[in-house]
Parts: structure tokens; C-alpha cells; sequence
């Protein structure tokens, strides 16, 4: 064989060992949610105090037939043969949607604020384009949703499932009809079950106040939001839960309240909010206070401020005189001792920042391309209540609490940066881990939202207080670790936070649900 | 900031190679399948595949590459051009004007040239390589000098 064709075949491992390894599992584990008897069914809920509802009454349901006549022995037959099996993605879709429809519906909104929360791109002459509400798949895609704009998205959206929520309550123990398979006992469920009456179903409620709802905030989303509403409707018959006239009247209802709320979105001031002719006024409101070196973007082209006006729009829980109130003193000037601290803390941590610290930085960072610190807060509270096994209403209550001050923090926050329009430290020369916010720096987002939101979980589930406000706490530091806030825009962030939180608790204590 | 993936690989290679022994003319092709594992990241959410998921584990893609190279090799020097097709098996794409993530299907086609001067046991030898396609790649063209010395343990 000497020089003729040699062929030369190296195996650098094994075949079988590749195939071994190539078979090696990749799945990943997420944490499951399943659906539950609640603990308590809220009978008196009807009676709960709404956000935009001045009564249940503001809405109208029509009578249901009786379980006696023909129009709902004929319901039953055709809930029996929906329910009697199911496919594999009919069990898939069941169990989903059994977790609970206020459970899912945030979940799918986060998941939307999610996919929406990138900044539009500049363009090849150095502007960014605004996203436009009427063309919102075009590039830049409409929404950006930043942290103030999914926290009202969140706001509204929970707001829309309590009120409706209630008004059901309200109705199921008016007309008190009883589940299907309470009336037939050879209905086939597929969810565990309870006394709550069945019409209107909560869970048709909640899927058509949330459809409207969403479908106002990421209009680019009809197509998404169409298929999990028609899922989650059918869902309830195949898992023998619902006939359809509980469904029918429950989305009627659903699609009556979220009209309301959504009418107090088109005018809370959300319109304004990125106005950026507002900023030069601003700049001299914060010079005329002594500021020496104002808030500039960092980024190259330069790109306008995240919704400068976002502090203008109309809060939940408080009035626009009270949010004048909760405005933190001044920040300190920038060529005081304090201002120095601050800073050379920053410059410490800049040379040499811990693996703890990073990983804290990382945690809470929840910038582009997540879900922003309200879904964040928002995630623990929708786990909390999931915990506690709430009822639907009950859930809705908690995360209309949360969200509503969540968005308070937000407008606080807002109003605050503006009219302070402190410089980041990157403009003293300190690099961040974690991506810079494009908005001024006094007070920090995270540690105000984080307050508020730990704060009204503290009020609802007192013995996890310690907990969220120990978490509230980290993700405060997390920026000062990500080294895009001095610690005086933390610890002010989270005091300013606990008293928006407050305001939201009160509510709660005083909402008639005695909870 | 980040290096590597973290996450632990196993590759397996095959290759297969001709030389003609009067021209020291070569023709060499390799393929390689390289499984990689999950990875754990700080955060405990992330948007990937189009969707959110709500934990702390990423799968990352596996991953192949084949490539074809022809030169001359004789005593002392060695000179190639060669092709080399890279890409995961899987994986999801960068969104618009948002950061590149470990489950993103990076695929490159990069064709470049190969030299090696070694006359002694001290030589030099470099590679330049441009990437001509691509998916979540950066467009590249890639330089690298060696310094080469050889310590010869028979001797």
C-alpha cells in the first residue's frame, strides 16, 4: 500500500458514546401551575368595592333559564357529549386554562410585555421612529413596552377582571344557578369544583374583559388573543365545567365591563405621556433648582427620553395633589460630600464587583426583552394567591392591588425623575453590567415599584411580609450592584415606594371585603 | 463580561484525508456533531423561541460543522484554502435591536486561507477567514498570526 491512496479516518470519541450522549435528556422543568377547590368561595363578593363600576348594577346580565327547562337539559346533552373524552390537547388545553383564567390571563399579558419590550431601532439618518398604535407590527412594532407601560397595561388589565369579577359575584348569587354537574351528577369534570354558582362563568368573564383589555394594548396581537380566548371558552365545556349559557353571558358581561375600563384609558393621559416637547421645560424647572450638570442619553444616536410626561397620567389610588406630596425631597448636589459618597460606592464596586452581587444584578435586571419589574412583582403575587388557593375574585382583588400601585409607583417615579432630571453615574465616568436605562436617575424605577408592590403583598399576606420586603429590598440594591443608581436614588426610591404602597393597602381594608 | 456559554460539550469528529506523496498535494474533509448541555442563568425568566419561559434553565442548541480543505504540504511549509460550514441544530433568532441569548441558531459558511512556514523548529504560520452567510453571526473577517516553536522529545 506504500504510496498508493491511503486513507486516513480519525475518530476523535467513540461513536457510541456520541450516540450516548446525543440521546442525553435536554428537557426543562418549569414550574407547574394546577387548578384547585378555592379555600374560601367569597359569596359576598358581589358587594366589593370596584375601581371604574360604580355598582355591579352598571352592568346588566339576563335572567338564566332554570335548570328545569328544556333550553338547559338541552345544554346539558351537549356539555355530556363535548366533555365525555377529550383529545390530548383538549386535556392539555383544560389543565392549562384550570390553573385559573385571572392566573392565566396575567401570565399571557407578562408574556406579551415580554415580546413587546424592545426599543425601536435608530434609522440610518440618527432618529428613532415612535412606534404608531395604527400600524403596530411595522418596525419600530407598537407597543415599546417599558416598565410604565406595562405596568398600566397590567393595571388595566387586572382592574377589568375585579371589576367584572364582582359584577359576576354579584350576579351568580343573585341568580344562584348551581354547576352542571351539581344539577346532573353524570356530568364528566375534569377540574375539581366548588359551590360557586356557574352563571355567568367566571371564567368566560375574565377571558372577555382580558381579550379587550389586551387586544387595546398590543393591537398587533388579535390573531394571538383570538385563539387563547376561544381556547380557554371551550375549554370550560370540554372540562364539563360550563354549559354555554353561562359562558355566552359571561363574556357579555366581560366585554360590558372592560368597555368602562378601557373608556378610562383612552383618557388617564397616557396619550401625552412621550410628549418631548415638555422636556426643555423640565431641564430649566431642574437648572432653576441649582442642578449643575443635567441628565443627557447615553446612547449614540442620542435617544429621547422614555415618556418624559408618563408622570402626568392619572393615578389609581390617590389624587394629582397627593402625588405632588409623595415627590421626594432634592437629590443631593452634585458637588456635595454626600454626591461623592455616593459616587466613589459606585467606583468601589466598578473595580471589583462580586459574583453575588453580579448574579443580584442580573436577577432583577428585567430590562429589554422581559417582562419589566411590574411583571415581576406581579408574577410573585399571582404565585402567592395561587398558593393560598384564592378564588377567582379573590385573586383578581390582590392583583388589582399590586397592579394599580405598581402603576402609582410608576407615575410617582416618573413625575419624579423629570422634574429632579438627574444625571446617571455613567456620566461621571462608571460603567454598568446590566444595560442603562435611557431616563434620568433620581429616584430608582426598581426601588419604588418593589416597595409599592411589597408593600401591599406585606398588607395581604402578612406572614411572607418579611420576605417580599426583604426581596424589595435586593432588587433596590441590584441597581446600585448593576452601578446605574447611586444608593440615595435606592433607599429614596423605597421609602417614596412604601408610602404609594399604602395608599393601596388602605383600599384594600377599606374595599368591604373585610380582608 | 461573558465567556463561553458555560455550559459542558461533548464533540465527536470524523475526518477523512488524501495526500499525494510526490506533490504533497492534500484534500482533507471533517465533520463534527457536538451535543451541548442545559445551562442555568441568573435570571429566572427569559424570552426565547417566541415565548417566555418562567425558570432559570436554558437549553442550549447542539451543534454541527463540516469543511473541505486543499493544499500543498511539503517540507518546512504548508499552504491551504479552505470552506467550513458551522451551525446549531436548533435554536431561535435575535430579536430587532435586542441582545444575542445562548438559545439563538448561530450559522456561518466562512471559506479563508491557511499558512505555515516551518523550516526549523521555530516557524510562524497564520489564518485569515471571511464569513460569507450567516444567520446570527456577525459578518466577519478574521486574522490570526502564530508563533510556532517544536520541541522534539525523540531527539
Amino acid at each position: 500500500m506504500k504510496n498508493a491512496y491511503k486513507i486516513l479516518a480519525i475518530g476523535s470519541l467513540v461513536a457510541g458514546l456520541s450516540v450516548s450522549i446525543i440521546s442525553c435528556d435536554k428537557s426543562i422543568s418549569e414550574p407547574q401551575r394546577v387548578g384547585y377547590t378555592p379555600a374560601n368561595v367569597d359569596e359576598k363578593a358581589g358587594s366589593w368595592k370596584t375601581y371604574v363600576l360604580t355598582s355591579p348594577t352598571d352592568v346588566t346580565v339576563a335572567a338564566p333559564k332554570a335548570t328545569s327547562s328544556a333550553e338547559y337539559q338541552a345544554e346539558l346533552t351537549d356539555l355530556k357529549s363535548k366533555s365525555a373524552s377529550l383529545t390530548q390537547e383538549q386535556q392539555e388545553a383544560v389543565v392549562y386554562w384550570g390553573a385559573g383564567a385571572v392566573y392565566r390571563w396575567n401570565e399571557i399579558a407578562r408574556e406579551l410585555a415580554a415580546r413587546y419590550n424592545i426599543p425601536p431601532a435608530s434609522t440610518a439618518d440618527g432618529k428613532y421612529p415612535v412606534p404608531d398604535a395604527a400600524n403596530p407590527l411595522a418596525d419600530p412594532k407598537f407597543p415599546f413596552a417599558n416598565p410604565p407601560y406595562a405596568a398600566r397595561a397590567l393595571a388595566y388589565l387586572s382592574v377589568a377582571q375585579y371589576d367584572a369579577l364582582v359584577a359576576a359575584w354579584n350576579y351568580k348569587y343573585q341568580f344562584k344557578r348551581s354547576a352542571p354537574s351539581k344539577v346532573d351528577a353524570t356530568v364528566r369534570v375534569a377540574l375539581p369544583t366548588s359551590t360557586i354558582p356557574t352563571y355567568p362563568s367566571e371564567d368566560a368573564v375574565v377571558a372577555a374583559a382580558s381579550y379587550v383589555v389586551l387586544k387595546a394594548m398590543f393591537p398587533g396581537e388579535v390573531p394571538f388573543l383570538d385563539a387563547k380566548l376561544a381556547e380557554h371558552q371551550n375549554s370550560r365545556l370540554w372540562a364539563g365545567m360550563n354549559v354555554q349559557s353561562d359562558l355566552t353571558a359571561g363574556a357579555d358581561l366581560g366585554n360590558q365591563v372592560a368597555a368602562k375600563v378601557m373608556g378610562r384609558a383612552e383618557t388617564d393621559g397616557m396619550s401625552a405621556a412621550n410628549n418631548q416637547a415638555l422636556t426643555a421645560g423640565m431641564i430649566e424647572v431642574a437648572k432653576a433648582q441649582g442642578l449643575t450638570e443635567v441628565w443627557v442619553s447615553q446612547e449614540s444616536p442620542l435617544r429621547p427620553p422614555m415618556l418624559p410626561n408618563y408622570g402626568a397620567v392619572t393615578p389609581w389610588n390617590f389624587d394629582a395633589a397627593t402625588k405632588v406630596k409623595l415627590r421626594p425631597g432634592p437629590p443631593p448636589a452634585l458637588n456635595s460630600a454626600e454626591f461623592t459618597k455616593a459616587l466613589d460606592e459606585l467606583k468601589a464596586i466598578n473595580k471589583s464587583q462580586t459574583r453575588e452581587q453580579a448574579r443580584i444584578a442580573n436577577y432583577w435586571a428585567d430590562g429589554a426583552g422581559t417582562y419589566t419589574p411590574p411583571g415581576h412583582w406581579l408574577r410573585t403575587a399571582a404565585n402567592a394567591a395561587s398558593e393560598a388557593k384564592y378564588s377567582e375574585v379573590r385573586m383578581a382583588r390582590t392583583l388589582a392591588l399590586v397592579g394599580t400601585s405598581l402603576m402609582d409607583a410608576g407615575i410617582c417615579c416618573w413625575d419624579t425623575k423629570y422634574y429632579y432630571y438627574y444625571p446617571r453615574p455613567q456620566q461621571f465616568g462608571v460603567k454598568t453590567s446590566v444595560g442603562l436605562p435611557n431616563f434620568p436617575s433620581y429616584t430608582s424605577g426598581h426601588s419604588t415599584f418593589s416597595a409599592a408592590a411589597a408593600t401591599v403583598l406585606g398588607s395581604i399576606f402578612p406572614d411572607q411580609a418579611n420576605e417580599f420586603w426583604a426581596q424589595a429590598q435586593e432588587a433596590s440594591n441590584s441597581r446600585i450592584y448593576g452601578l446605574i443608581h447611586y444608593r440615595f436614588d435606592c433607599t429614596v426610591g423605597l421609602e417614596c415606594g412604601k408610602n404609594i404602597g399604602t395608599y393601596a393597602v388602605n383600599r384594600g381594608k377599606a374595599d368591604g371585603s373585610g380582608l | 463580561m461573558s465567556i463561553g456559554l458555560q455550559c459542558r460539550t461533548f464533540t465527536g469528529r470524523l475526518l477523512a484525508s488524501y495526500r499525494e506523496p510526490k506533490t504533497g498535494v492534500y484534500l482533507t474533509a471533517h465533520g463534527s456533531y457536538g451535543w451541548r448541555s442545559n445551562i442555568t442563568i441568573d435570571q429566572n425568566s427569559y424570552q426565547a423561541d417566541d415565548r417566555v419561559y418562567n425558570t432559570d434553565q436554558v437549553r442550549v442548541p447542539n451543534t454541527y460543522d463540516a469543511a473541505v480543505r486543499l493544499g500543498v504540504q511539503r517540507k518546512g511549509w504548508q499552504t491551504e484554502v479552505w470552506a467550513e460550514r458551522s451551525s446549531c441544530l436548533s435554536g431561535d433568532n435575535i430579536r430587532r435591536n435586542d441582545m444575542p441569548f445562548p438559545t439563538n441558531n448561530m450559522q456561518a459558511t466562512t471559506v479563508g486561507w491557511y499558512g505555515k512556514v516551518q523550516p526549523r523548529n521555530i516557524g510562524v504560520n497564520a489564518r485569515v477567514g471571511y464569513v460569507l452567510d450567516g444567520m446570527n453571526v456577525g459578518q466577519s473577517t478574521s486574522y490570526m498570526v502564530g508563533l510556532l516553536y517544536q520541541i522534539n522529545f525523540n531527539k
